[in-house]
């Protein structure tokens, strides 16, 4: 991406500017602004955290007022900051210290207010953070200070989502977010000496947009049924007036291109517009999740802004992760989806590469221009494939861990072959161990047993017992005295028990827990303590998305259990030892 | 440094492109000064999004569909599927080799089908592997793809996996909180496995890399080629500052935790600074340590003030905390312009000529 990096020095670009008789005169002196971005954030986070050390100052030496909770009172303090710190903002702008306290005046002004706000309604109703939402978007207007009005127009849209969500219709507020955001870069020349208002504004734009994405996506509501004054129309219409608004700036913003660049849409450039365009159309109706990711990144790659850019690739990044746990469609579906937009995305690419490929061919005098492409895509000549050192490294690579995945699958297939089939039975599952749908949380009877021996018998062998424990928890295993029976190693908090069989296969603990002599019916089985509890193999048993129900009348967990105790869970039988689903046994 | 885009839009708030026509006169120079992409750049960038797009697209598709646990489908049909995707991006490698891009690319869908792998053997056995195992094997096996590619995305992706599998190694859920919860030993191993971390990487920036991997890519400087991009020594210095941290904090707040965390914490930042502030210059992790810095100071004031933590003494700590970070920003600012003030002829700015001589 060589456009995104461009830093010119500031006297290279002034002398091409003035060549083209656009700006006169001798290079201007730079306004001190070394204001890289991560200096901003480290000053916009240490003023935040000032801002709640102030707060915490002004609520205990005003205690008498807070306790009192007159609103007017409250808010009227909150105010008187806010306008002290606008004044150190005016008068002092070139004081480094100065400009910071005015920060945390500035953000713990808001927060009173806030608190004012709220102890005159007395809720955190619909009517509060809209309220809060108009207060801030004067404060941002008002108060000239870049990180303060950063800050506050996030705070400012986090209010304005709240207060949508309690009118149901939060979908809304992240398509307003993306249509401020698009107006606000997209016009960047003509912010002229308003730049000091509009980038703030546009960059706590971008940053709302990174976290309502996530928000968004995980509520369905955050509601929880207490909506007061639903607006009926607007709460069937808001999912689609959304997209629609999303559908709107993607045109928007295309148009934008082909009017900059002088576009004809019957072009080559034109159709490859069109093209993108139906592109993002398709992705935002299947994928709304991943508009935002995608203005962040467009917008910032049109406005040379790097920081847009690496903000829409997180976004886009944490979409994938989220749209894995979002629940609306089977993972399945989700999957075919994302495969057909990857189909889509390499033909696309293919075209362009033939297409310009085709160019290259038809133009002789390209090179130039062509070079530049090759950068990033560099033309593969037909060739014999030479095995470099670095291929025969990625190839050994894989075929090493290939060996190594097939030899544990080999491994695991002997046991399950092989090995005993041991019955436990389940405990109540709790009911809320049915997570996402594709797997089922399990508990074995056989645990309590077997903690209670581990606890009060007083039969562990502990085989090291080094007291290095630190968690009350060890001791309660180390502490032991050692006798003869149960074996448990405490280094590796695992051990291995003995049960007993009956003629149904159901296993129960043995009283009897010596490894070195076992009775026909007997089987050893290693266990092991992982997160305060009893595990055996597995307290997981994972199965198809959306097949839940057919295992809720499981019973027991069968098992494959090997001669040295190694064990597998392999199906969910119910009471009559029926094989539950058919996950295992025929597959 | 900003970006020339953001230099002429400064020039613009100063008036220097005042009338007669404004409008026509900025775009000119947004143009004119390369900052406006053109149409090869939006080429460039159309084609960096499609490859990336698909890639991560393709991965994600495949490791959903197995999250999915189709049951109708026997799980020697799976492994196969995996194995022969596998198998045929590796081929894809070797035809694509030359094409540096797409090379990444494939080696990031390598990593990530066999992290699906793994998770399918685990998912298949219903073995209950701790998570760590998982991360652990998947990091360990990706590794010599992540060499060889020298790319940030792929280091990236692995140090996240390393860390992930370490923190899950602790048994610990919530990365801060957790950490600070568990005992002293894990926090230490943490930080200095990603402190020697950092070492390597700088290490290898500074062209000292063993030879082999120089002379498998012909390059001199190993990551990244070229020391503009730092995303992978950054990460991995705040990995490591937010251990030295909690460290350092520790042994401050709580009684039973050694004071050889603040004693280390002490060096720590120390060297930090001078190998940032003299040799390396990087101003992204000198500000990540100031705030660190920040964080220990006044955690130790909170400490000493103790039952004086009153009005005034929350007053007390907000303005040290403004004065610290005040302090800390004028300092930045002076190193900044002293390190990109004073703007002599780089990379970049040569780019930025043969690119407006191929315009002209």
């Amino acid at each position: 991406m060589n456009f995104l990096n461009t830093y010119s020095s500031p006297a290279q670009l002034w002398k091409k500017l003035r060549a083209e008789d656009l700006v006169d005169g001798e290079l201007p002196a730079s306004e001190d602004d070394n204001s890289v971005w991560y200096i901003r954030a480290m000053l916009g986070f240490s003023g935040w955290v000032a801002s709640f050390f102030l707060l915490g100052f002004f609520v205990t030496f005003f205690s008498l007022i807070f306790d009192e909770g007159d609103p007017i009172v409250i808010s009227t303090i909150g105010l008187l900051l806010n306008v002290s710190a606008w004044f150190m903002a005016r008068l002092f702008t070139s004081n480094e210290f100065s400009r910071q306290l005015a920060l945390a005046i500035n953000l713990c002004g808001q927060l009173i207010v806030a608190w004012g706000i709220y102890e005159w309604l007395n809720d955190d109703s619909a009517l509060f953070f809209g309220t809060l939402f108009i207060y801030q978007c004067f404060v941002v207007l008002l108060v000239p200070q870049y990180i303060s009005r950063v800050l506050s127009t996030w705070f400012a849209l986090m209010a304005f989502f709240y207060c949508l969500d309690r009118l149901g219709i939060f979908y809304i507020s992240a398509s307003i977010v993306s249509l401020g955001f698009v107006l606000v870069w997209i016009y960047d020349f003509k912010w002229k000496n308003y730049r000091e208002l509009w980038e703030p504004i546009g960059y706590g734009l971008a940053i709302s947009l990174l976290f309502f994405n996530s928000q968004i996506f995980f509520n369905k509501g955050l509601i929880g049924g207490t909506l007061e004054q639903p607006i009926v129309w607007l709460l069937t219409w808001s999912p689609i007036f959304s997209e629609l608004l999303i559908v709107g700036l993607i045109i928007f913003i295309l148009m934008n291109i082909v009017s900059s660049y002088k576009i004809s849409l019957n072009s080559a450039a034109g159709n490859l517009v069109l093209i993108a365009g139906i592109i993002l159309l398709f992705l935002n109706h299947f994928v709304s999740g991943a508009s935002a990711g995608i203005l962040l990144l467009v917008i910032g790659f049109m406005r040379q802004r790097r920081l847009l850019v690496a903000a829409g690739v997180a976004a886009l990044l944490g979409f994938i992760s989220w749209y894995y746990y979002h629940l609306e469609v089977t993972l399945l579906t989700k999957s075919l989806l994302l495969l057909a937009f990857s189909i889509l995305f390499a033909v696309c690419l293919w075209v362009i590469e033939h297409h310009s490929k085709v160019n290259a061919k038809t133009k002789v005098d390209v090179q130039a221009d062509d070079k530049k492409t090759n950068e990033t895509f560099v033309e593969a000549h037909p060739k014999n494939y030479k095995i470099t050192p670095v291929i025969s490294i990625t190839l050994g690579t894989l075929a090493l861990a290939l060996t190594l995945i097939n030899i544990d699958i080999f491994n695991k297939e002997t046991i399950l072959s092989e090995g005993r089939v041991v019955l436990l039975k389940l405990a109540p599952v709790d009911p809320r161990s049915l997570m996402q749908g594709d797997y089922m949380n399990l508990r074995f009877e056989i645990e309590n047993t077997l903690i209670e021996k581990l606890n009060g018998d007083k039969s562990v062998i502990s085989n090291t017992l080094d007291s290095d424990s630190n968690s009350s928890d060890d001791e309660l295993f180390a502490q032991q005295v050692p006798t003869e029976q149960l074996f448990f190693d405490k280094r590796n908090d695992s051990g291995i028990m003995v049960v007993n069989l009956d003629e149904n296969q159901v296993a129960t603990l043995s009283l009897q827990q010596n490894i070195k002599r076992l009775g026909e019916h007997q089987v050893t089985m290693k266990f092991k303590i992982r997160h305060r509890r009893l595990r055996l193999a597995t307290h997981a048993f994972f199965f198809q998305e959306g097949t839940a129900t057919e295992y809720e009348k499981a019973e027991y967990g069968e098992f494959r259990v090997t001669e040295d105790g190694e064990l597998l869970l392999n199906n969910l039988r119910d009471a009559e030892f029926k094989v539950l689903g058919y996950f295992r046994p025929n597959n | 440094m900003s970006s020339n885009r953001e230099q002429i839009l400064r020039w613009a708030e100063q008036g220097q492109f005042d009338n007669p026509n404004y409008q026509d006169k900025v775009s000119r120079a947004l143009k004119l000064g390369y900052a406006e992409p053109d149409e090869s750049d939006w080429l460039a960038f159309v084609k960096v999004c499609l490859i990336w797009g698909a890639i991560i697209s393709f991965s994600a598709a495949i490791i959903f569909f197995f999250a999915f646990n189709w049951q109708d489908m026997s799980r020697f049909s799976k492994f196969a599927l995996v194995e022969i995707l596998l198998v045929s991006c590796a081929l894809a490698y070797i035809k694509f080799s030359p094409k540096q891009l797409l090379n990444n690319g494939i080696l990031l869908t390598l990593s990530l089908l066999v992290g699906g792998l793994l998770a399918l053997v685990g998912q298949t056995y219903q073995t209950g592997a701790d998570p760590w195992q998982l991360f652990a094997a998947w990091s360990v096996v990706i590794l010599p793809w992540v060499v060889i590619s020298r790319a940030n995305s792929l280091w990236i992706m692995w140090l996240v996996l390393f860390n992930t599998a370490l923190i899950a190694y602790f048994e610990v859920s919530d990365i801060l909180i957790g950490l600070l919860l568990s005992n002293n030993e894990k926090l230490w191993v943490f930080t200095l496995l990603n402190t020697v971390l950092v070492v390597l990487f700088e290490k290898l920036s500074l062209n000292s890399f063993p030879r082999f991997i120089a002379l498998l890519n012909k390059q001199q400087d190993y990551l990244a080629k070229g020391s503009k991009y730092r995303y992978v020594h950054r990460l991995t210095a705040v990995f490591a500052g937010i251990g030295v941290t909690l460290l350092a904090t520790e042994a401050i707040f709580s009684q039973r935790a050694s004071i050889a965390g603040l004693v280390f914490y002490v060096v720590w930042i120390s060297a930090v600074y001078a190998f940032y502030r003299y040799h390396k210059k990087d101003l992204f992790v000198l500000s990540a340590a100031s705030i660190s810095a920040i964080t220990v100071v006044v955690s130790g004031l909170i400490e000493l003030l103790d039952s004086w933590l009153d009005d005034f003494g929350f007053l007390f700590v907000s303005l040290t905390i403004i004065i610290l970070s005040a302090l800390a920003a004028m300092h930045m600012r002076r190193l900044a312009s002293e390190f990109f003030g004073k703007h002599p002829p780089t990379k970049q700015d040569n780019n930025y000529q043969t690119n407006s001589e191929e315009r002209s």
